[in-house]
Parts: structure tokens; sequence; C-alpha cells
């Protein structure tokens, strides 16, 4: 346990695993209280209980990000049980049913935007509320995707699409919110090996492992500890900023 | 009668115009001085080798266009101030500069590079862009118009594998500068009335920029090549007579509000 972020109280979407819950377990460790806001409940209760182990503070709950009233309610909780909300990780993301644009029925669409996209401004929006009502700034790192800078040929195409929305959305908060000492950053991971990544299957990890210049995926960890960076007071003077962390995959 | 009668295809043409490309002797330089010249420019054929630029120049006027050649070194400063002189003599104006004069070296890997490649690389690639550039600026301030397209490359965009075997870290990071350069050119002298952008070519087969890097038995060439079309969105490389039309619309009239940038055309290679 360290204390770098003692006093902040973080919200960190899609806890239930992968680098949710790599970003909760890290920021709790570092002394945040952590609310964990996702739909798989008992992928939640662990990441709660690993947290609780190493002796830090979060409270796990149910929200379906896609939701306004859950989110609102999730946000409602957070406060309740910490105070005003300092450090959003807007990282809620799903890619089932997705695929090549010729192919993707108009629904399958829908259900990746309504969480990568639309529940990305929800999680903000609420969190927004919060940091300018307890006037002391705040940082939110949303989860892009090298998907949302380049074209991949994953099939993934509502995916890389909402991805790069989001990375629009996040230089729109970086510039609106800055008087308030707001910032807003996204990251933009190429392969992690996050129990999403593992579902598509080996054969694409070993595909995108030999694109990627370091030879290998991430572990969920390593994008933990970017995202840590970019919620604490060290990177004050970063906001709007786009950052790829993957292997050197979109240097080349 | 077009509905749309104030917009033409017109803007395309360069009648009267007056344009000096460098490295026009061969590969890209000789296929840009060309597409200048059909467009109606009267083209400035510049080479270090002035019988390979007199042969551009003769291909030019052979279907009817208007071109003189002339010797240059890009990356000697004399050199370069008299073929901007030369060129305002003869021609009496100067509206758009290509700088395409470029070279490679073999391809080591950094650890390996003897400083020599390294500078030899950079003062044709680089110090030449920045030379012929400076040279032009003056007279185009004049017009207050001029177009100045730089040929940098998607090697200047990213880092490529070694594997490639034809492409060093100097020719990479002169490909670099001239994208930030592209960039500097056109904030600094947008109010002069002169635009400046780059290509950045991805892999276009059948020009001399390779000789001195490229592997070279026939069958490595294969290899490569097959390898490149792999690497490609669009499964194969480029003709450089393809790159004709993108450099027309940069210099004319129908790009007039874009400069500063700089646009890769490689059949998706930086796409993904």
């Amino acid at each position: 346990m360290t204390t770098r972020m003692e006093g902040h109280n973080a919200i960190v979407t899609g806890s239930s695993s992968g680098m949710g819950r790599a970003t909760a377990i890290r920021l709790a460790s570092e002394g945040a209280s952590v609310c964990l806001a996702d739909i798989d409940k008992e992928g939640n209760a662990e990441t709660l209980e690993l947290i609780k182990q190493q002796g830090g503070r979060a409270i796990a709950e149910y929200c379906d990000v896609s939701d306004e009233s859950l989110v609102k309610s999730m946000t409602a909780s957070a406060e309740a049980a910490f105070g005003s909300v300092s450090i959003l990780f807007n990282n809620a993301g799903f890619e089932d049913g997705d695929g090549n644009t010729d192919e993707l029925d108009v629904d399958a669409w829908e259900k990746v935007q309504s969480i990568n996209t639309r529940g990305v401004f929800l999680a903000a929006k609420y969190a927004l509320k919060s940091m300018i009502a307890g006037g002391k700034g705040g940082s939110i790192t949303t989860t892009s995707s090298i998907g949302g800078l380049i074209g991949t040929p994953g099939g993934l195409h509502s995916y890389c699409a909402s991805k790069g929305a989001v990375i629009s959305l996040t230089r729109s908060w970086a510039v609106t919110y800055a008087p308030h000492n707001i910032r807003a950053n996204a990251i933009c991971p190429g392969l992690v090996l996050t129990p999403m990544v593992k579902r598509i299957g080996p054969e694409f990890i070993e595909a995108a492992s030999s694109m990627t210049p370091l030879g290998r995926g991430a572990e969920p960890e390593e994008i933990a500890n970017l995202v840590a960076f970019l919620s604490s007071e060290e990177s004050r003077f970063i906001t709007g900023t786009i950052i790829p962390i993957d292997g050197g995959y979109t240097a080349q | 009668m077009s509905q749309v009668a104030t917009f033409s295809l017109d803007l395309f043409r360069l009648d009267g115009q007056v344009a000096v490309v460098t490295g026009s002797g061969s590969g890209l330089g000789n296929v840009f001085a060309r597409a200048l010249g059909v467009a109606g420019a009267t083209v400035v054929s510049a080479d270090i080798d002035l019988a390979a630029a007199e042969m551009t120049a003769d291909e030019i006027r052979h279907v009817g266009g208007i071109a003189t050649s002339l010797a240059v070194d890009v990356s000697d400063s004399d050199s370069v101030e008299t073929m901007s002189v030369a060129t305002l003599k003869e021609h009496g104006r100067l509206d758009i500069l290509v700088n395409n004069a470029g070279i490679a070296s073999p391809a080591d890997r950094i650890h390996d590079m003897p400083i020599e490649d390294w500078d030899r690389v950079n003062a044709v690639n680089t110090r030449g862009v920045f030379l012929c550039t400076k040279a032009v600026l003056p007279q185009m301030m004049v017009q207050n118009k001029g177009s100045i397209i730089n040929i940098s490359s998607v090697a200047g965009l990213g880092g490529v594998s070694n594997d490639l075997s034809a492409v060093a870290a100097n020719y990479s990071a002169s490909k670099g500068a001239v994208a930030t350069f592209t960039k500097q050119v056109a904030v600094e002298y947008g109010k002069d009335g002169i635009r400046c952008n780059a290509i950045a070519p991805g892999w276009h087969l059948g020009t001399q920029l390779g000789r001195e890097a490229l592997p070279l038995t026939e069958a490595d060439i294969n290899a490569m090549v097959e390898k490149l079309h792999e690497l490609t969105p669009m499964n194969r490389t480029g003709d450089p007579e393809e790159l004709a039309g993108l450099l027309v619309y940069l210099a004319s009239d129908a790009a007039s509000f874009m400069t500063g940038q700089v646009i890769a055309h490689d059949g998706g290679w930086t796409a993904w």
C-alpha cells in the first residue's frame, strides 16, 4: 500500500475483469477509494474481495453503463460512500456479436454502441457532475483502442467506430472542463491479454502478437500503470491526449 | 449547360505556370515532371544527371509540352541558387516546386550504420529540401502565389521493419524531417500566398531509389515484393504513374485551401 491516491475517490467501470480489475486494484493499493461498477456481479465481487484482502477501500455496484438510471444511482452510491468523485476510469467495453459491416446486423451494431459510446458518455456525465460539484478537479481516463486510430482487419466494425467516437468525446471533455481542472485523456491499448481478447481465441492472440514490435500482448497490469499515472497528480498538466499503449503497433 | 457553372476541372490546369522538379531524371521525378507538363505547366527538369534531366524534358516536349532542363546538386547551395536564378531568367516566374530529389543508402541497422551514410542521405533528402525551398520562396512571395510539394515517405510517418531490407534509419529520419518541414513552411508562408504539402508514397516499384538499398538477387527482390503485398491492404505495390493525379492536384488551384498536409499514397499501408 502506498498513499499517492489518498483522498481520491474513483469510479472504475468494467471492473469485474481485465484492465478494469487491474486498475481498480492498483488505484485502491495506492490509497484511493474505489467504486467498482460492472454488470457481472460475480466477477465484481471477486475484484472487491481482492481489494479488501490487501486492505483497500471499495464498494461493488451493479451497473449497466448503457442504462442512465443505473449509472446515476451507481454514481450516487460512490458519492454516498466516499464523497465527490475525483477519478473516472471509463473502461466498460463490449464486442460480442460485432462483425464486418456488410454482414453486421444493426441490432448488434447498436448493442456495441450502447455500451462503448453511450455508456462512456453516461458514466462521464454523472462523474463530471460530481467532479464539478466537488470543486477539486478530477481526471477521466477513457479506454479507446488502437482500433480507434487505425483500420484493423479483425471484424470489429462497431467496436472500432465506438473507439474512434470516444477519442473525439475525450477531446471535447478536455477542452470543455479544463476550467474546472478536470482532465480527460484516452488510452489506446493494442493487444491486451484480457478475458475479452482470450474469448476471441488463441489464433487471434498469436497473429496479433506477431504483428506487434514487442512481439507479445500486454498484461492488464501494464495498462493499469498508465491509468494510475493519468489519474494521479503526477500527470496534472496532461489533458486531451490520446495515448497508444500497444507494444509499438501503431509506431510502424 | 452545367448546373454548377462556377465549378470547373480547369482548376487542375497549370497553363502559364512555371514548375521546377528536382530529381526529374528518373523514377517518381520523371512522372511528376511529365504530369505537370501534360497539365500545361512550363517544366524545368532538374537533376544531378543533366542527360537524364534532358531526356525527361524531351519526353515532355515530345507530347507537345514546354520544358527545359538543367543540372543541380540539391545539397549544394550555390548549385541550387543557380537553378533558381536560371529558371527566373529563362521563364520569368516560378509557381511550383516539387522537392523530389532523394537518395537511400544500404539498409544497415542503426548500430552498423556508417556516419557517412547518415550524412550523405540527409544532405540530399533534408538539406536539399531546405535549400531548394529557401531558393524559391522570395520569388513566390513577390508573386504572392506558389505551391511547394515535398516528397516524404511512409517511412517518414512510422518505423519500418528491417526485415524488408529496404529502409534504414537515415532515410526514414530524413523523410520525417521533410514531413515536419512541410508543416512549418505552410504555417510560416500561408500569409504570403504560398501553400506547402507533402506526398508520402508507400511502396512504388520501378524507381531508382532502392538501387543501393535493395537486395541484389532477383529471388530476394521477389520475396520482398511478396511480403510488401502481404503488408499492404490493397495487396499490391504502386505504379509511379499513379502518383501523377495527386501531384497535379496539390500543385494546382484545385487545392487552393489545402496546405500543411502530408498525404499518404500507399494502398492503405499506414491505415492499419
